[in-house]
């Protein structure tokens, strides 16, 4: 669903690479994006799901759609019996993340979420070295984004701007990185100096007694965008007895 | 792909987690971001965007190395209350 530039670049090459999925339908309310992503004669394709064919056999929908229409994608992708793949941000509020997860249990259906940074080269080394214990217990994770160029072009950037479409990606990181639990606060800052952009975001844990004398555990995500030349991320973990 | 970065960060750094620890608090482990299906090659192997996404869709059980329901639900929740932050201090802006 939705035949943007995530769909493009991403998810169909990977899905008509695969010998384990065969693509059968395609949906996105663009005719021209429609057709052109319509790879082979007997892939359906619709403007909305509304306009598939109700026998249509699948089993797994992925979700590309611009990010303020993937609640109610997904709601009537799990309507119709598929477990669906979104791409992040998963939704842009916490109700209806609460909602749709538990549609999908109870329908005994797989939703799940493209945060897909977890899975980088560099964040699995640095998962490795807090999970072995190496650095303790983790008292501060510091993972910042810059970009050259700004906002994303994509519909993604776009449509709900770089909190949503790039802070989901670093903020994936902290558990990602750590078993940390729901932090106690969170805070965010922004400044504006058009066109450059730069938000901050910090989450606190409270510490646990024994383990740091009781100091609060910080997370911060920082999105920066027009300040540089490249594209960039970094990130760095801080344990009580090492860091990486 | 995990085994690779590690070797690099025990390459420059060594096992110890003493040596770790004397680094200071940011070994920071560059990253370039190019066009999605680029390889992107930061001397700790290669990585893209293709070879996540085959992590994703390898499996659709629950657990693993799937960010969990849970980790959905926190990232949203976090993501909230920082945009409500930044709305409250765009209007005190304007």
């Amino acid at each position: 669903m939705g035949t943007g530039w995530v769909a493009q670049r991403v998810h169909l090459p990977y899905i008509s690479a695969s010998s384990s999925i065969d693509l059968a339908a395609i949906v996105d309310p663009d005719p021209a994006r429609l057709r052109s992503a319509a790879v082979a004669a007997d892939v359906a394709t619709a403007p909305r799901i509304g306009g598939l064919r109700d026998d249509l056999d699948a089993d797994l929908a992925v979700v590309c759609t611009p990010p303020d229409g993937h609640a109610s994608a997904i709601a009537e992708c799990l309507a119709r019996g598929w477990h669906v793949i979104c791409e992040k941000p998963f939704v842009t509020n916490s109700h209806d993340a609460r909602t749709l997860i538990s549609t999908a249990a109870r329908r005994g259906l797989a939703l799940r979420c493209c945060q897909t940074s977890r899975f980088r080269a560099d964040v699995l080394a640095v998962a490795e070295e807090v999970s072995s214990g190496r650095l303790g217990k983790v008292r501060h994770i510091r993972l910042t984004w810059r970009r050259a160029n700004g906002v994303p072009a994509s519909g993604g950037g776009r449509s709900v701007g770089a909190l949503w479409d790039l802070g989901a990606h670093l903020v994936d990181l902290i558990w990602a990185l750590s078993d940390l639990g729901d932090p106690t606060d969170i805070a965010a800052s922004g400044m504006r100096l058009s066109p450059q952009q730069a938000l901050r975001l910090t989450a606190t844990w409270q510490g646990e007694p024994g383990e740091g004398a009781g100091d609060p555990c910080l997370a911060g995500a920082a999105v920066h965008l027009g300040f540089c030349t490249r594209d960039r991320q970094c990130g760095g973990t801080l344990g009580h007895r090492g860091s990486s | 792909m995990g085994s690779k970065g590690t070797a690099l960060i025990r390459s420059v750094f060594g096992n110890s987690p003493d040596r770790l620890s004397a680094c200071g608090p940011a070994l920071t482990i560059g990253y370039l971001n190019g066009s999605s299906l680029r390889q992107h090659d930061h001397g700790t192997g290669t990585d893209d965007y293709a070879a996540q996404n085959k992590k994703l869709f390898s499996t659709l059980e629950e657990g693993g190395t799937w960010p969990s329901a849970v980790d959905m639900v926190r990232v949203v929740e976090v993501l909230e209350v920082a945009h409500r932050d930044l709305a409250i201090q765009d209007d005190a802006a304007s």
